[in-house]
């Protein structure tokens, strides 16, 4: 009995994860290429999971069946911030600092807009199927997780071979690596940075849609999952695709084991120190790129 | 060693002005805003010593706020010891995690970003364990400071008396900032700002400049969540460890000018009032549209004021 | 006793070897040229000597006790100060503050050390400049800023990086009779690494020559000029 116990407890880790992870692999390809820490990629994601409840109020589409829809909108947000907030940025050869206190202001624009026009009502989505179990002896595995872990480790591994085989992966790969040589190269980098950012966009959009159906979303329902991504990043490895999906495994795991043996905000704090222990010991994260 | 400066006469003649403002008969919830607009200020240019002046950006220190709230709260409630004597023990916890996080920070050369997101994490993890240890600390619910209406116990019946204490701290943190500003300490978080390699390349230890900054800056701020438990007469996790609160320090500062003495005053100049007084017309919901104000001249400063507001100001008079 | 004395220094990067049982003495009052090809070890060395770098194997003596392994600014405290290749001013403050921050390790106010700056940038004739924001500054005039912000840390051995690249003639003729002068009047001594191998012959004392790590060669400028192995690796330039 008690080892069943801790086998669902480990695949909770895993299903955790699964829904971690597409976030935090957006941020990384972000901060890979360009070197910015998309602080507000959690309201993205917010702002997909709205769009994908408007579209369930309005239109009653599953947030399943509306991703077609939402992943594009996603994409074009992705692409209007990264060309009206973050390249003026760069352009500009403001400093570091400038870059994190913008992305601040935005979080906040964001959030409180969001705010503004729909209130802070927490709203969600009944998608009978997600929060059905499925019995995989000996295992509890709710559909809802399972579907966003399978769609999560199929696009990542999509994404994969996306970075490894395609033309555009190749090149976000090559300005990731070494920018001014992509320079060199004749690379459009600004082209470059604004797909890169609208795919990150995009990945939280495809994330909004998978978990709508598990979470409540208001205005601040975003937030704490940028602060995970963070953790996700550091853990893995800044621009090390690989590293954010062991850190989300990593993450999934601590949520799940320590939430259930201990307590759910042990759980963050204990993400947390893990986290501020990485960044004194090895800052380049577990994996080195 | 930093009152050797002589104060600013613009600061001196602000403060014996505005000590003379509570022999107006102005409704008290003017004296609210006013005590906010100091308070904020006072926050804002203790976080600017480290923050501003040495650019080690933090974006944690609610967790300094919020640990010289409870802390002498706790003692107050559970051994009745009053909040001046408490003071000191919150400000000690709060410089001994300060140093816990700051001296391997800045030992292992933890710089720009990546000190930033380490700052982030202490008040979540403050705010998690002070939610779980409810049975200590009311958990999410907070404490209610325990009615004593006696100076004793650094509670007053009017508004008044919290005004001015403000506001004392605030003229004392503002002089601090202005001292160092002008001396030894300040020229050389200057030079750590700008280049620290080149900083040790002239002598100039930068950990233990980084540190002593970070432990002034504490300090004060600790000391700000003493007042703010005391004058609220409430405190929460949520509202004291709470990323916002840190946002907003950093906001407040670097809107007005991050750098200079008075820039933080300058920001909270224009963010407190504007939040006060929009909460106090249209309730909650709407009060927290000054946060998308907050957000969106933050981006704006952040993207075409490097100098800040205060940078603004002062190029239009040129 | 030697004043500077480094003995056996070797430091690796990974598997490249920068510098490679390096023995080399600067005695007091001395001016000691550091020469040799791009990459051959010269400011790896200055590195290591003031701190930048700890060397895997050797050590660095100054007066009679070792320093390796201090921090930078334990290093410049004690007096041995260095300046940069590639200057590194403090970019947005003036040329007065930059060499100020300098002198204030050793004077307590800023109004002693900002006077102590003043005169060293008379000295230098940046006098003019002193309000100018050190970013926007000519090349010449940053070199100058960097060796008076040195200059004001108090040295007794000043480290200079090709502090003559990119000067004129005639300012680099300026620099090296201000050189000069700090020897002679305040007792500083150098070690100087430069390309500019003919202004170095006529200052220095020594010269030494490094060569892929290693030191290939060391004595009078003379005597270095017309050593084979030194010619060699110059390919046959004119040295002198």
């Amino acid at each position: 009995m008690q080892s069943e116990l801790i086998l669902q407890v480990v695949v909770n880790g895993f299903l955790a994860a699964g829904v971690y992870m597409l976030v935090a692999v957006g941020l990384n390809m972000i901060y890979g290429v360009m070197r910015v820490f998309n602080y507000a990629q959690g309201e993205l994601l917010m702002l997909g999971m709205y769009a994908a409840y408007w579209m369930n109020v309005t239109l009653n589409l599953s947030p399943y069946v509306s991703l077609p829809a939402v992943v594009p909108l996603l994409f074009v947000v992705g692409l209007g911030i990264q060309r009206v907030i973050v390249a003026p940025l760069f352009k500009h050869r403001l400093p570091p600092e400038s870059h994190v206190l913008t992305m601040i202001g935005l979080i906040f624009v964001l959030q409180y807009s969001a705010m503004l026009a729909w209130t802070s009502d927490y709203r969600n989505v009944v998608v009978p199927i997600a929060t059905t179990s499925i019995s995989i002896p000996p295992f509890q595995v709710p559909i809802g997780r399972l579907i966003a872990s399978l769609a999560s480790v199929s696009i990542a591994v999509a994404l994969f071979f996306f970075f490894k085989y395609s033309k555009m992966g190749k090149i976000i790969r090559a300005t990731c690596q070494d920018r001014e040589a992509a320079v060199y190269m004749g690379i459009n980098i600004d082209r470059v940075e604004a797909i890169t950012f609208g795919i990150g966009a995009a990945l939280a959009g495809v994330a909004a849609g998978l978990l709508l159906p598990l979470y409540y979303v208001n205005p601040f329902a975003g937030f704490p999952f940028t602060i995970i991504s963070f953790i996700i990043v550091t853990l893995g490895g800044l621009g090390n695709f690989i590293g954010a999906i062991v850190g989300s495994l990593i993450i999934g795991m601590i949520e799940s084991v320590v939430g259930f043996f201990i307590s759910a905000e042990i759980a963050s704090a204990v993400a947390f120190t893990i986290f501020v222990l990485v960044l004194f010991l090895k800052p380049s994260g577990l994996f080195e790129e | 060693m930093f009152w050797k400066i002589p104060c600013p006469r613009n600061l001196l003649i602000v403060t014996v002005l505005a000590a003379v403002v509570p022999i107006l008969p102005l409704p008290s919830y003017v004296f609210h805003i006013l005590i906010m607009l100091l308070f904020f200020s006072y926050l804002s240019t203790a976080w600017t010593i480290v923050s501003g002046y040495g650019k080690q950006i933090s974006l944690g220190h609610s967790s300094f706020v919020g640990l010289g709230a409870y802390v002498p709260t706790l003692l107050l409630v559970y051994f009745g010891i009053t909040p001046w004597f408490g003071a000191a023990a919150g400000i000690a916890v709060s410089l001994t995690v300060a140093l816990l996080i700051g001296f391997p920070a800045f030992k292992f050369g933890l710089r720009g970003p990546h000190f930033s997101f380490a700052t982030m994490a202490l008040p979540a993890i403050l705010e998690s364990i002070f939610i779980s240890a409810r049975n200590v600390t009311g958990g999410s619910l907070g404490i209610s400071i325990p009615y004593k209406e006696s100076w004793v116990y650094f509670q007053f019946a009017s508004k008044i008396p919290y005004y001015y204490i403000a506001l004392l701290m605030w003229f004392l943190a503002a002089n601090l900032a202005f001292s160092i500003e002008r001396n030894w300490f300040g020229y050389y978080l200057m030079a750590i700002r700008e280049d620290e390699d080149a900083a040790g390349a002239v002598g100039i230890n930068v950990t233990r400049c980084k540190l002593i900054a970070l432990l002034l800056s504490v300090a004060l701020t600790a000391w700000g969540g003493v007042f703010y438990a005391q004058y609220n007469l409430y405190i929460d996790p949520a509202t004291l460890f709470g990323l916002p609160l840190s946002f907003q320090i950093a906001t407040t500062s670097t809107i007005g000018n991050p750098k200079r003495w008075i820039g933080p005053t300058i920001g909270a100049l224009v963010l407190v009032p504007f939040s006060e007084i929009l909460r106090i017309l249209t309730g909650a919901t709407f009060g927290s549209l000054s946060f998308l104000f907050y957000g969106a001249l933050l981006m704006i400063v952040a993207r075409f004021l490097p100098d800040g507001l205060l940078g603004l100001m002062t190029k239009r008079a040129k | 006793m030697a004043l500077l004395d480094i003995q056996t220094v070797t430091k690796k990067f990974g598997g490249l070897s920068a510098l490679r049982n390096v023995d080399l003495k600067l005695e007091k009052e001395e001016i000691v040229g550091l020469i040799g090809p791009n990459g051959s070890g010269k400011t790896t060395l200055i590195n290591v000597i003031a701190g930048f770098y700890k060397p895997d194997t050797g050590k660095v003596f100054f007066d009679g006790h070792e320093i390796t392994g201090l921090y930078p600014h334990e290093i410049a405290y004690r007096g041995i100060v260095r300046t940069f290749q590639l200057t590194r001013p403090f970019g947005n403050l003036s040329v007065l503050e930059n060499v100020t921050i300098g002198a204030l390790l050793k004077k307590r106010t800023v109004e002693e050390a900002e006077r102590e700056a003043l005169e060293i940038l008379r000295s230098i004739e940046l006098y003019e400049m002193r309000n100018s924001r050190s970013k926007d500054l000519t090349t010449g005039n940053r070199k100058r800023l960097e060796l008076a912000r040195a200059l004001a840390v108090g040295p007794r051995i000043l480290l200079l990086d090709e502090v003559l690249a990119g000067l004129t003639t005639s300012e680099a003729q300026s620099i090296l009779s201000l050189l000069d002068k700090l020897r002679r009047e305040h007792g500083v001594s150098f070690l100087i690494v430069e390309h500019i191998v003919r202004a170095i012959m006529t200052i220095s004392d020594r010269i030494a020559v490094l060569d892929a790590g290693e030191k290939i060669a060391e004595g009078k400028p003379d005597s270095v000029a017309a050593d084979e192995t030194v010619r060699a690796i110059y390919l046959g330039k004119e040295l002198v």
